[in-house]
């Protein structure tokens, strides 16, 4: 049988639940339910950092630091979102730059200038009119080469200029840079959008090579002092249980044994994406194997502990599924 | 018969060059259009190539040609390229040739021929191979099963994050700087900045912006960031899984300048040496006998198992060159040499002096003069178009050169003539001469045996005999008179054999004046040389072979002439039981010692009980018989003494108690008794009684008690009781790795018994892959491992270290069972003829393995490998005895 033939209506789902990538909590209202407060997340604590910020018209800083599939980018998408529903109001509307992993370079300068001239576009998407006098330093921002650099503090003028038009338009924005290959973007952003009311939100991979943010202890402190820091680890068995409940859209109860897939999953370590992936592998796998037609909830469609275990093991022994840790 | 040739075989200038490009096409042109004659040089070269693709991506290769200019090292460089890449179209390979000193620009051009798409994909194919080893370290050992649901696979794909930081590892590992170096290679693959990136990695300047983006910094631009580059670039390729090859020709342009070596490019050299091969490429460093000169001492070393001195030509390989030309030339091509005759063979390296680019320049010209004749190429016509050519003196030009620099030396001479040729100066004057210098026409190898014996047998008339000889000398005769002759010079014409004269006149001129001691050459090497003379021993090896013995005798005074191997073996193999029998008796005569020891000590305190407590006993009956009669001090006085005297017996009798010792009266006379004793012996590991300690060796459980065992293996002061420990240990179900502690520190404290727990047999487990910790162990140790586990060789294998150990290992197939060591260890040493080792690494091996020199591994006779190791120990003592003995000249330079 082919996966395609993998009958999810029985389980009464549109689809697999589990298969999803980094959600959007910005532009998709659905996704900011989803968001779960597990590996190392303490929402109340983001929460309250943010609206400290919008009630001092200050801008929210955040570092999320973690491995690749920790939910790094669902994480500062959300954190948008926090920002973007605190600063609610009347005919509010909400602008974002996002910087990609593959639009960064190691030239913090040259990045900053994108991001500005990206605010400029944003502000003639939104209609909003650009002051003759921003436009002015717009100009000259585009026009000077990275010999002939602009001051911080002439880029932060810019910015908060820049950030006081948005505001007259009631237009909130937010800015998420992915991947960050190196540490001076940082403390440059945060020199540039010092004293404009908006939300940025660094996303830095938690590993050891030359094309990524390497932090060290002052560094954190440092931004610590100004900013909120998340650092994404692995769930634990019971997290990725309560993942499975709490993902679960289909016909109640979810067909997970739960006190099973704990026990099959203890000793192990997955990041969310991981834990995800096999979630939605195991799904598929019962329905590929169940051949009558009778809906969830039935014996058959159940997922008891013997199974999990042994698939969990199958994955692992023959196809590479041990994860990073096994 | 073959043609005439109807071109001139022959290149008019005689130089080979190589293009500095990576480009496959100009070496497979070249390989066509170019003949090789298979010489030594390139024939070292080629076997060079062949075990580093065979070994390849395991091992590195190193190589090392080195010899005159115009020896035609360039050609046999040029024609391993065409090999390797006939043999493995994927390989990349690099030339480049030294101009200056300078390594930056070096750097530069050897860079540059990698295109920059290649570079891209290798970059990119890198990434694939870590990703592949991390999501195979993931997997385990087994394999997708067959029609196993196929989209399972690859479920967790490996995080690029992941494969980024092991890059960053292994860059790490071979440069500094990695991390620019990483970034520089990320970026190739990233379409906007892939021409700076690569601009950047072959040392040009690029853009201050593009450089920022980057993040790399300034312009590569100083040594040793450009070794660092050159040592990624190896890593980039072979972990891309292509075999590198990178050639470096001029070697001695870079090492030198005005002749004096550079410390700090001898010292860039060096560390390519290492890393390159580290990194699985292969390093092929081509220098002239200066350069090789010039290298340190270590960095000789290094190379010299892999190096390969080109001689000038032998007439039978002026032959082969001859032919290999001929042969392209001409259509249904023979092997002869025709049109040249034999004497103009001869002719053409006499003027050429061996020097192959001279001598295809001669064959060139002399074939231009006879082609329109379609004449036979004799020694006339060679005379006649050398005239030219030739760089080697005539006879009297050589006798006017020496006299003039004996004159300016300020030195007398009388010149001895003969046929109105001058054939020698003597000092100072030919009746009772203190040096003389004799010259002579150019000696070859087979129709010269008379001139060479009869040089050979004036010479040792004299205390002092210089031989100068014009133009040519074939190799193995030179290395035979120098043998015999402290001085002899070959007169090329270059510069370096007027320096040579020039110190061979000073040297002469700071002799003292009663030197000359005529009459020193006994009668016996008079007649052997006679039988030389007579025989006119023809044959080449034959020749080689007598005057090589006749260096020994004159040498080494009235040592007989070695005796053949199996006598030797016989010799060594009888003195290796002789100091197992003597170490064994010593092992047990300590333990008889030590036990008669504590017998005595028992013997001697039951005495003292037996005593005491006799003391206390009549102590207590006078004071008792006292007591009525005498004062109350004087009962009190002997009761005290009588508690003391039964205090005393107590004593005595904890001490035996302590001492334990059991069957006090049962005869030790041999080891069986031993054995048998124990066996009824209740054990104690600390027991002063050696016997139950031995009694404990025999009975604890290895498994169980190996932590207790251990600890007592490595208190137990008598040998004999180690060894029982060590035996009981190794009984143990333990995996090796799991033991490695106890063997370390058993080392460091001098305990060799815990070999024992190493030279086992590892128990099949289901991890294929051998343990860390055995790879780390130090290679003497890891000799062991092999011995004990001859089917799992790959236990035994680590990182190549230069050790002595390493031969040891590569001889048991640790290194592949191709490795020339290896199999010559499998076959018989006849066949290991080509096998170039320097006798002093032999040596080393040897005597890590001896069982006769102090701490050899074969001392440690209680192995249950040690038959093996006496066998490896043999092979290493046969190679050097073929060394020493049969090939006494093959190492002299």
């Amino acid at each position: 049988m082919h996966p395609a033939d993998a009958r999810y209506e029985l389980y009464g789902l549109q689809g697999n639940p589990y298969a999803v990538g980094p959600l959007d909590a910005v532009s998709c209202d659905s996704d900011r339910e989803m968001l779960l407060e597990l590996a190392g997340i303490r929402m109340s604590a983001i929460e309250e950092a943010v609206e400290r910020a919008v009630a001092r018209k200050r801008p929210a800083f955040f570092l999320i630091t973690g491995v690749g599939k920790s939910g790094r980018t669902s994480l500062a998408n959300h954190v948008m979102r926090l920002y973007r529903d605190a600063c609610d109001k009347p005919g509010y509307t909400f602008v974002t730059h996002y910087a990609e992993p593959e639009d960064m370079t190691h030239d913090a300068y040259a990045q900053m200038c994108s991001t500005l001239l990206d605010l400029r576009n944003k502000m003639n998407e939104c209609a909003i009119k650009i002051p003759d006098e921003l436009r002015a330093r717009f100009t000259e921002l585009s026009r000077r080469s990275s010999t002939d650099p602009m001051n911080e503090y002439d880029l932060q003028e810019l910015a908060g200029f820049a950030g006081a038009t948005f505001a007259a338009a009631n237009v909130g924005f937010g800015v998420r840079y992915e991947g960050v290959p190196a540490g001076k973007l940082i403390w440059l952003a945060m020199k540039v959008f010092e004293s404009t009311s908006t939300v940025v939100v660094f996303v830095v991979d938690a590993y050891d090579h030359a094309n990524t943010a390497r932090l060290t202890m002052a560094d954190r402190e440092r931004f610590a002092a100004r900013g909120h820091i998340v650092d994404l680890g692995a769930l634990t068995p019971e997290q990725i249980t309560e993942l499975a409940r709490r993902r679960w859209n289909g016909r109640p109860p979810p067909p997970f044994h739960e006190e099973g897939l704990r026990g099959a999953l203890s000793g192990r370590t997955y990041t969310v994406g991981q834990a995800m992936r096999r979630l939605e592998l195991l799904l598929e796998f019962r329905l590929r194997e169940y051949e009558k037609d009778d809906p969830w909830p039935t014996a058959d469609l159940h997922m008891p502990e013997n199974w999990l275990r042994l698939r969990i093991w199958q994955g692992e022994r023959w196809n590479g599924l041990g994860g990073t840790h096994g | 018969m073959a043609d005439y040739p109807r071109r001139n075989p022959f290149p008019a200038r005689g130089t080979s060059s190589a293009e500095e490009t990576s480009l496959p096409s100009f070496l497979s042109d070249w390989s066509r259009l170019t003949p090789t004659a298979i010489l030594p040089g390139v024939r070292g070269a080629l076997r060079a190539a062949r075990a580093y693709l065979d070994g390849f991506p395991r091992d590195g290769g190193l190589s090392c040609l080195y010899g005159a200019h115009g020896i035609g090292k360039t050609h046999a460089a040029r024609h391993m390229m065409a090999f390797v890449h006939g043999a493995n179209p994927e390989a990349v390979q690099v030339y480049l040739r030294f101009q200056e000193d300078d390594f930056v620009a070096a750097y530069r051009r050897l860079v540059s021929q990698l295109p920059q798409p290649l570079l891209a994909d290798l970059s990119l194919s890198y990434l694939n191979t870590i990703e592949g080893d991390l999501a195979a370290r993931t997997a385990g050992d087994l394999v997708a099963a067959e029609g196993e649901p196929a989209e399972l696979i690859g479920a967790d794909q490996v995080e690029s994050g992941e494969v980024l930081e092991e890059q960053a590892k292994e860059i790490a590992a071979v440069a500094g700087d990695a991390p620019r170096f990483q970034r520089a290679l990320s970026y190739l693959i990233r379409p906007g900045y892939s021409e700076a990136a690569y601009d950047w990695l072959c040392g040009k300047p690029i853009s201050a912006d593009a450089a920022a983006a980057i993040g790399v910094g300034g312009q590569i631009d100083d040594p040793l960031t450009c070794r660092y580059g050159l040592q990624l670039l190896t890593t980039l390729v072979t972990r891309g899984g292509r075999p590198f090859v990178v050639v470096l020709d001029q070697c001695e342009k870079f090492l030198l300048e005005d002749g004096e070596p550079v410390p700090a490019n001898a010292g860039l050299l060096q560390s390519l040496v290492e890393v390159i091969p580290q990194a699985s490429g292969m390093l092929l460093l081509v220098t002239s006998e200066s350069g090789w000169h010039g290298m340190p001492q270590d960095l000789r070393q290094r190379l010299d198992a892999g190096a390969c001195h080109m001689l000038p030509l032998t007439p039978d390989e002026a032959r082969q060159v001859l032919s290999a030309y001929i042969g392209a030339a001409v259509k249904g091509a023979s092997d002869g040499i025709r049109p040249f005759t034999e004497k103009g063979l001869l002719e053409l390296l006499r003027h050429s002096g061996g020097n192959i680019r001279l001598l295809l320049q001669l064959a060139w010209s002399s074939f231009e003069a006879a082609a329109p004749r379609s004449a036979p190429i004799d020694a006339a016509v060679v005379a006649g178009a050398s005239s030219r050519h030739s760089r080697s003196p005539s006879l009297a030009r050589l006798a006017m050169l020496v006299e003039n620099e004996l004159r300016t030396g300020g030195l007398a001479a009388e010149r001895v003539e003969e046929n109105g040729r001058i054939m020698s100066f003597q000092l100072p004057d030919r009746r009772e001469p203190r040096v003389v210098i004799k010259l002579s026409e150019a000696v070859f190898f087979d129709d010269e045996a008379l001139n060479a014996t009869e040089l050979v047998g004036s010479a040792a008339r004299s205390a002092f005999t210089a031989l100068l000889v014009t133009g040519y000398v074939s190799p193995p005769v030179l290395d035979a008179l120098r043998g015999v002759l402290p001085e002899v010079l070959v007169a090329d014409g270059s510069a370096g054999f007027a320096r040579e004269l020039h110190g061979l006149v000073e040297r002469i001129a700071s002799m003292p004046a009663e030197a000359g001691r005529p009459g020193e050459l006994d009668l016996a090497t008079r007649a052997r040389l006679e039988e030389l003379y007579v025989g006119r021993l023809g044959e080449a090896a034959a020749l080689r072979h007598e005057l090589a013995k006749l260096a020994e005798r004159l040498e080494q005074d009235q040592r007989r002439p070695p005796p053949g191997w199996p006598a030797r073996r016989a010799d060594l193999v009888e003195r290796i039981s002789q100091v197992r029998a003597e170490r064994a008796a010593a092992d047990w005569e300590e333990f008889r010692r030590s036990r008669t020891d504590v017998v005595n000590r028992r013997e001697t305190l039951l005495g003292w009980l037996a005593v005491a407590i006799g003391a206390a006993g009549v102590l207590i009956a006078i004071a008792l018989a006292t007591a009525s009669v005498s004062s109350i001090p004087l009962s009190a006085a002997l009761l005290a003494g009588a508690l003391g005297a039964a205090g005393g017996a107590m004593l005595a009798q904890n001490r035996l108690a302590a001492a334990g010792v059991s069957h006090p009266k049962a005869i030790l006379q041999s080891e069986r008794d031993l054995d048998r004793l124990a066996r009824e012996t209740v054990p104690d590991a600390r027991a002063v009684d050696p016997l139950r300690r031995y009694a404990y060796a025999l009975k604890t459980d290895p498994d169980e008690a190996y932590p207790e065992l251990a600890e007592a293996l490595l208190c137990e002061s008598l040998p004999l009781v180690r060894q029982a420990m060590g035996r009981r240990l190794a009984a143990s179900a333990r995996p090796l790795a799991d033991c490695v502690p106890e063997v370390l520190r058993g080392r460091r404290e001098g305990v060799p018994e815990v070999l024992l727990l190493l030279a086992r047999r590892q128990r099949r487990t289901e991890s294929d892959r051998p343990p860390r910790v055995l790879r780390d162990l130090p290679p003497e140790l890891r000799v062991l491992v092999a011995l004990a586990n001859p089917d799992t060789l790959d236990l035994a294998d680590g990182a190549v270290t230069q050790q002595p150990a390493d031969l040891a290992l590569e001889a048991l197939g640790v290194r592949g069972p191709q490795h020339p060591l290896a199999r010559a260890f499998r076959g018989v040493v006849a066949q290991t003829a080509p096998i170039e080792i320097p006798p002093n690494a032999l040596r080393a091996t040897a005597h890590l393995l001896s069982p006769l020199e102090r701490d050899g591994l074969g001392t440690y006779d209680w192995l249950p490998v040690i038959t093996k190791v006496d066998d490896l120990y043999l092979f290493f003592e046969e190679l050097l005895y073929y060394q020493e003995e049969i090939r006494p000249s093959s190492h002299k330079s």
